[in-house]
């Protein structure tokens, strides 16, 4: 990147001296240093002229949250956009609680943009609903430029689009479909993949459920010298010896599995690549599986261990070899004792999760993390910029220490589960104040606890002490309706809400929204509703979009993709700020209050 | 046919007013008194100062009502508990703010306390849910340990056939307690 960015005012004084005209050369040379999307807002409101040349330079936008804008409005601001982001359903849709039929349809996106974006060479869409028709209209129009596609959290497509996009976008270097719902037509976009590309350099097809032939990957690796990262749908190891030998340049791999457990001969001569530092996965290792990557943990920076059957006690051989982790990801059998030895291994340690694991009666895994295990990787991992953990118990005194020796903490997320009947030390008021306070650089906040969990007075300090944290995902929180206010008050920078299982009042949530001046996206489910959302009114205002799903016994009918009813039997609150007007495709369930 | 969530109304005023009278009222309603004084500590009065005949007006009013799905609707009140059949959801609505008016009137503020109202929120009523994957992974697992799916029958999910007797599944039961 370039050097400094020259103040926008005195830049102006500067180029505006001698002749009148300034050439436009030379701002848009200034404007090129300039990334960051928030001085790019800055610098396109001190003239028109400058918006006009942002609007014009601008690489990259991210849309978070696709009904906000339409598309044509986008194109007609950016119209030399290289790379775009949008972003579908609300997270919840992760976690089963948002139907299938939300909506988040890529298809006007793609039919308004993918031809007149002249420059389009990037896209990324997050839990949208695309279909096949709507890859292949992408294809047609940009598939010769296209470098980067990434579907997250996608659904409504299959292998036939793939196999398109294998065949049509050479110049393909990413292929992202991490978490789709993917319809299995058949392995051959993996052959076409490894037969028609030579330039790949990331393939993620992790955590579908799509088949592929092991022969076809060790065709990629040959063709695709530049293959950094594969992670992929499971398979078993034993059949994926020839792919990990002949991609040298290989430095990530998600997705092996082990599906003959105790039969750890099949699994000696796995061989992982020279430079491979991320591993994620190996589905079903148990203690007898864990040698096979005894060679290379002094090297791993990143290691997902949340599919293993690893005990508490394997997780500690385990992690004790591994110095040199920035990234771990684990199920809460690693257990507090697990937890110590992060804490005294991995100094380097960048981000931490630590996942929900089987907690069914009769299933329960041993481990659990705790206050002690939280206290422990506090003061061990200095470092640290991402926690996010489903704990058993915690205590005040665990989350001060979080924020007295986790300074670059960005983003922190605590869940507490509700299993244990008495947790040590319960409002957390204090402790979240202290942690707020302290991690200074925190942008991002979840708290999930369970009812007395955090007083007003605690809702209230979060608020107070939000600083710049733009988003907030919080559950059963607060005792009260004023509780709420009081939070509301303090969170001037706050931009995205999501608030679950909370005893607010309707009234109190209009009211609350109206408090919050940056606030530009707020969802709720589990709360005070009543049949027709009639006193979220209170929060109309131009541009506000509030759309309401009402309490309904219907809902137990809803069905998910899968067959499943839907889980979602409480209403739900969407409201955001839309420069589209009214959302054109709301399923039923949906009711837009405003705009009327 | 799904039964609906029961709908819980739970009407805490900040005036301990002398429930006890109007407790006895309800009985004949065929509530299950409990002998506790206090659920949760939550004091709930305006409900009891409603007055019994008015808020059987309000529920068994209308008789011709369709019996549609309707849950039954459980009232706490001053340590004491009541169930009724065959209100809907408007009847709970109407009633609801009738109590909201009641209290009101008294001067009392109408808090609904965190731990209460969640309290009748039954754990399983909002659980926490997983992501997909992770749920598939320890459905997975709750097989593999107790001896179904593919596995036990020697069949991969490649549909290739594995060495998969219930020897190799007995041994990894004994390995994962043995690791325990």
């Amino acid at each position: 990147m370039g050097g400094e960015v020259p103040e926008p005012r005195r830049l102006s004084r500067a180029l505006s001296f001698g002749c009148g005209a300034v050439p436009e050369e030379a701002l848009h040379l200034v404007f090129c240093y300039v990334d960051d999307p928030r001085d790019r807002e800055a610098a396109s409101l001190v003239c028109r002229r400058w918006h006009r040349i942002d609007a014009l330079s601008r690489k990259h936008v991210t849309v978070g949250f696709c009904y906000a804008v339409e598309p044509a409005r986008l194109l007609a601001r950016f119209p030399r956009l290289e790379s775009l982001a949008l972003k579908g359903r609300p997270r919840a849709a992760m976690y089963g609680l948002i139907p299938e039929d939300f909506g988040a349809y890529a298809a006007p996106w793609v039919a308004q943009l993918a031809a007149p974006l002249d420059c389009l060479k990037a896209l990324h869409l997050r839990r949208m609903t695309v279909t096949d028709q709507d890859i292949a209209m992408l294809v047609r129009a940009r598939g010769h430029m296209l470098q980067v596609l990434k579907l997250d959290k996608c659904s409504g497509f299959s292998t036939d689009a793939l196999r398109l996009v294998a065949r049509s976008c050479r110049s393909l270097r990413t292929l992202f479909l991490e978490e789709c719902t993917i319809a299995d037509e058949g392995s051959e976009w993996l052959h076409e993949l490894a037969v028609n590309n030579s330039v790949l350099v990331s393939l993620n097809f992790y955590m579908t459920e799509l088949k592929v032939e092991p022969a076809d990957l060790e065709l990629l690796a040959k063709n695709c010298k530049s293959l950094i990262s594969l992670k992929m749908s499971e398979c078993d190891l034993s059949d994926l010896i020839g792919f990990l030998q002949t991609s040298k340049a290989l430095q990530e791999f998600a997705g092996g599995a082990f599906f003959e457990v105790g039969e750890y001969t099949n699994y000696e001569k796995v061989k992982f690549p020279p430079r491979l530092c991320f591993l994620g996965g190996l589905t079903f290792m148990g203690k007898n599986e864990m040698p096979v990557i005894f060679p290379y943990s002094a090297m791993l920076k990143k290691l997902d261990l949340q599919y293993t059957f690893l005990t508490t006690e394997d997780h500690c051989q385990l992690i004790a070899k591994c110095p040199n982790l920035l990234v771990l990801e684990v199920r809460n059998v690693i257990g507090d004792r697990g937890l110590e030895v992060v804490g005294d291994t991995c100094k380097k340690l960048r981000r931490l999760r630590i996942e929900r694991g089987d907690d069914d009666p009769g299933q329960e895994e041993q481990g659990g993390v705790s206050q002690i295990g939280l206290t422990a990787v506090a003061v061990g991992c200095r470092e640290l910029e991402y926690i996010a953990a489903y704990v058993s118990d915690i205590t005040n005194g665990a989350l001060e220490s979080i924020g007295t020796f986790c300074k670059n903490l960005y983003d922190f997320r605590l869940v507490l589960l509700d299993k244990q009947k008495k947790i040590t030390d319960l409002p957390l008021d204090n402790g979240v104040r202290a942690l707020l306070r302290n991690c200074t650089k925190l942008r991002r906040f979840a708290f999930y606890l369970r009812p007395g969990g955090l007083s007003d007075v605690g809702l209230g300090y979060i608020g107070l002490h939000s600083g710049n944290i733009q988003y907030m995902l919080l559950g059963n929180v607060g005792e009260s309706d004023s509780g709420l206010i009081q939070f509301a008050m303090g969170c001037t920078k706050l931009r995205k809400l999501e608030l679950r299982s909370c005893c607010f009042s309707e009234r109190a949530l209009a009211v609350a929204v109206l408090q919050m001046p940056s606030l530009r996206y707020i969802w709720v489910q589990g709360y005070r509703a009543s049949q027709t959302g009639q006193d979220l009114m209170l929060m109309a205002r131009p541009y506000w979009n509030i759309e309401f799903a009402p309490p309904c016994p219907e809902s137990a009918y809803r069905v998910m993709a899968d067959g499943q009813p839907c889980v979602d039997t409480y209403a739900q609150v969407l409201a955001y700020y839309s420069l589209a007007g009214r959302r054109p495709d709301c399923p039923q369930w949906l009711v837009t209050l405003h705009p009327a | 046919m799904p039964s609906m969530a029961p709908v819980e109304l739970d009407f805490l005023g900040l005036r301990p007013a002398a429930a006890a009278a109007a407790a006895a009222d309800h009985n004949h309603h065929g509530s299950t008194t409990s002998s506790s004084s206090s659920i949760r500590g939550m004091k709930t009065s305006a409900i009891a100062s409603i007055g019994a005949h008015q808020l059987r007006r309000v529920i068994v009013g209308d008789v011709e009502a369709p019996p549609k799905q309707q849950a039954p609707m459980t009232v706490f009140y001053n340590g004491a508990v009541a169930t009724f059949d065959g209100v809907s959801q408007f009847k709970a609505e109407a009633i609801m703010k009738m109590a909201m008016e009641v209290t009101t009137s008294n001067g009392g503020r109408v808090v609904v306390r965190g731990d209460a109202f969640a309290g009748n929120l039954s754990k399983d009523d909002m659980p926490l849910t997983r992501t997909k994957s992770l749920q598939q992974f320890l459905q997975k697992r709750k097989e593999r340990l107790s001896g179904l799916g593919p596995y036990q029958l020697g069949m991969g999910p490649g549909g290739t056939s594995r060495v998969g007797a219930a020897t190799t599944n007995k041994s990894f039961h004994v390995k994962e307690e043995a690791a325990a």
